[in-house]
């Protein structure tokens, strides 16, 4: 019955009616129950008070696979369709009535929460059933009666999340035990009699302040029973600390080293002790519920003077500006590139540029500001204000500031316009910091015929005209490096072409 | 006048909340669906009603009634060999879970939105054989666990949510339940004893 196995992995509830008691259990799929693959459901009288006589009860054997019953609902005189004609209802007592409730109560749980499980729909029926017995569990009425108001209520009240448990450490807690060992729909190791080590196998997990219950899945959970038999089924205890704190699970792992004829195995059940995993649910109170994002803040205008000495900046207040972040972009060897976060709306930036000896390493350093709100989303940038060299005067302190312009991103040389050209031509290039410029003309014997650049310039867009009035037609070549303060290097060649 | 108007104002305002939050179904049946009130599913309706997006399968003999004036605009089927609704079984928890409500016919089902899909837990075989010369040939309806597994694997393969299997008191045979082609098996389910 592989295939009922795999529909619970894959994901499916399934709900079937305990054995209608005839003398003979049988049936399917509920009598292979004791692998709790699907909910096995019960009878009770219509009104629910007590259980159906003939309803089947859960007694436990050994030897063949009796289903257990998890919950029960009304299965005498239950109205309902039948199948003589279009319009034909009556009422009828049977166990699959009693399941029809059920399957319908795991809808409404499906719809309410289509992220559960089925140990999930399980698990919130079990908790919040009707008790009929007397202790938490019936043999012949499982956990209760199922009640469709707290079930639904109960995923109201918790949030519902699923985890992994992998670090686990392991004792070996039995050796050489002689196991009989029952296949079900679980597992892959033969019923049989074996001789076993057995290794418990324990994990914690740390749970939010609010937890409410915390169960394993079969689906995602590689361990067994510690009973014998167990049908090879997943399965972990839970214990849950007094202060709600954290949650430790145990399970256990079968080192099968020989069968009953003798003969060695060697097998690890059903994985190896140190791949242990347990899948499980946490539910607890409802985390509170986002915020509706807010607007994307204005992008405020930003201005710069100078006060002692020292770049000060200011800005205006955003709608959404819950602090605003300044951005400092240096190529000045002494002054790092950094971010400033601040809720005020001006920053005086105490730059670490005081001595003289500097001003020759002089990079730009220039200033962006971007309004951030309370989800942290920020506002496109501002436009710049850049400090550069000409900013400063011999002897320190800053004397001029300039407007800056959007920078560009990297060195470039452009190809010149136009081209071919008669006399005439402009060649730009771009410069993302000061540099050590040189553009050199040489001919297609390799002599230098002009050169156009050479000597420190500010960064931005430039241009510049090559005026080839003296020079006969021909096939020339620009050959442009610049070495930027920050070190960088930047080398390029072109090809211009004369046609007199 | 005064008076009486204030009182039906006080009437109303005592009134409104109880009208608001109970659930008016115009199901004929439906007040003597006993059950529901049993296990609270109309006090579970003011929260969850069923969602369209979950799918509710029902494995039987015969699978589900479609025809059925309660369940043939919410049953879909998915896998039929025998005449549907063979046995009642898929019948009768297609109605109790997911019979049409509020359309002013039989009962209120569990869930009102979500789709139900039906497949049949068998299947017809034909088997054919020689006897004293004269070719012989017989309907046979299979019901057993390997027919089973293929509908499971039919409904994950369609993605149902929850899986109802009311197929107990079927005996897993093989055997001659003939004619099952045009003709339901109906048995006493209608007596306390079974």
């Amino acid at each position: 019955m592989l295939a009922l196995r795999s529909a619970y992995i894959e994901g499916a509830t399934i709900v079937s009616p305990m054995p209608e008691y005839d003398g003979v259990l049988r049936g399917l799929p509920s009598n292979l129950n004791p692998d709790r693959i699907s909910i096995a459901v019960g009878s009770t009288e219509l009104d629910g008070s007590s259980p159906f006589e003939f309803s089947a009860s859960g007694a436990s054997s050994s030897t063949k696979f009796v289903p257990e019953v998890d919950i029960v609902a009304p299965g005498v005189d239950v109205l309902t369709t039948l199948n003589t004609q279009s319009d034909e209802y009556d009422e009828v007592t049977t166990t699959a009535a009693s399941s029809g409730i059920v399957g319908g109560v795991a809808s409404l749980l499906k719809s309410k929460n289509n992220n559960l499980k089925p140990d999930d729909i399980r698990e919130i029926m079990r908790r919040t059933a009707d008790a009929m017995g007397a202790g938490l569990y019936d043999p012949k009425t499982g956990f209760g009666r199922v009640n469709a108001k707290a079930a639904v209520e109960y995923l109201d009240d918790n949030t519902i999340t699923h985890g992994v448990l992998e670090n686990t450490t392991s004792t070996k807690i039995q050796s050489n035990q002689q196991k009989t060992l029952f296949k079900g729909a679980w597992g892959d190791l033969a019923s049989g009699a074996y001789s076993v080590d057995v290794y418990e196998v324990t994990g914690t997990v740390t749970l939010p302040s609010t937890v409410e219950d915390v169960w394993f899945h079969a689906k995602g959970t590689t361990g067994w029973s510690a009973a014998n038999p167990n049908f090879q089924r997943p399965f972990a205890l839970v214990d849950i600390d007094e202060n709600n704190q954290e949650a430790t699970f145990t399970t256990f792992i079968y080192h099968v080293k020989y069968n009953s004829g003798a003969q060695q195995i060697d097998e690890w059940h059903p994985t190896h002790k140190d791949n242990v995993e347990i899948a499980y649910t946490i539910a607890g109170d409802p985390l509170p519920s986002p915020p509706p994002p807010a607007p994307v803040p204005q992008t405020p205008i930003l201005q710069g003077t100078v006060v002692s000495g020292s770049p000060s900046l200011s800005w205006n207040a955003v709608p959404w500006g819950l602090s605003y972040q300044l951005n400092r972009n240096s190529t000045h060897p002494q002054v790092s590139s950094e971010t400033i976060i601040t809720t005020n709306t001006s920053y005086v930036d105490p730059l670490p540029i005081n001595v003289e000896v500097s001003w020759e390493f002089f990079g730009n350093i220039s200033y962006t500001v971007q309004a951030v709100n309370y989800q942290y989303v920020a506002s496109p940038s501002s436009n710049a204000i850049v400090y550069n060299e000409d900013s400063y005067g011999i002897g320190g302190g800053l004397l001029k500031l300039e407007e800056g312009e959007n920078l560009p991103e990297k060195f470039a040389l452009i190809n010149n316009y136009p081209n071919p050209f008669n006399p005439t031509s402009t060649i730009r290039y771009d410069l993302p910091e000061r540099a050590d410029v040189t553009l050199t003309v040489y001919n297609m014997l390799g002599k230098r015929v002009a050169t156009l650049l050479d000597g420190m310039i500010q960064p931005g867009q430039h241009e510049t005209l090559f005026d080839a009035s003296a020079l006969s037609s021909g096939n020339y070549i620009a050959r442009f490096t610049a070495i930027g303060v920050s070190g960088k290097t930047f080398e390029e060649s072109m090809n211009m072409q004369l046609i007199k | 006048m005064k008076q009486l108007l204030t009182t039906i104002l006080i009437i109303s305002y005592w009134l409104t909340p109880l009208l608001s939050s109970a659930q008016t179904i115009n199901d004929p049946l439906y007040n003597q669906q006993t059950y529901l009130q049993t296990v609270n599913i109309p006090q579970a309706w003011s929260s969850e009603s069923g969602s369209s997006n979950v799918t509710i399968g029902v494995i039987a003999p015969g699978g589900v009634y479609k025809d059925h004036e309660d369940l043939t605009s919410r049953v879909t089927l998915k896998y039929q060999s025998a005449i549907q609704g063979l046995l009642p079984h898929g019948t009768i928890v297609a109605g109790i879970a997911g019979a049409s409500t509020n359309n002013s016919k039989g009962i209120a089902g569990i869930n009102w939105s979500s789709p139900v899909y039906s497949y049949d837990a068998g299947k017809i075989e034909t088997f054919n054989w020689q006897e004293n010369g004269f070719p012989m040939s017989e309907d046979f309806y299979v019901l057993d666990k390997s027919e089973i597994a293929n509908r499971i694997h039919d409904a994950r393969s369609d993605d149902v949510d929850i899986l109802m299997a009311p197929i107990t008191s079927c005996r897993m045979i093989k055997s001659h339940l003939s004619p099952v082609r045009n003709s339901r098996f109906i048995p006493h389910l209608n007596h306390r004893t079974p």
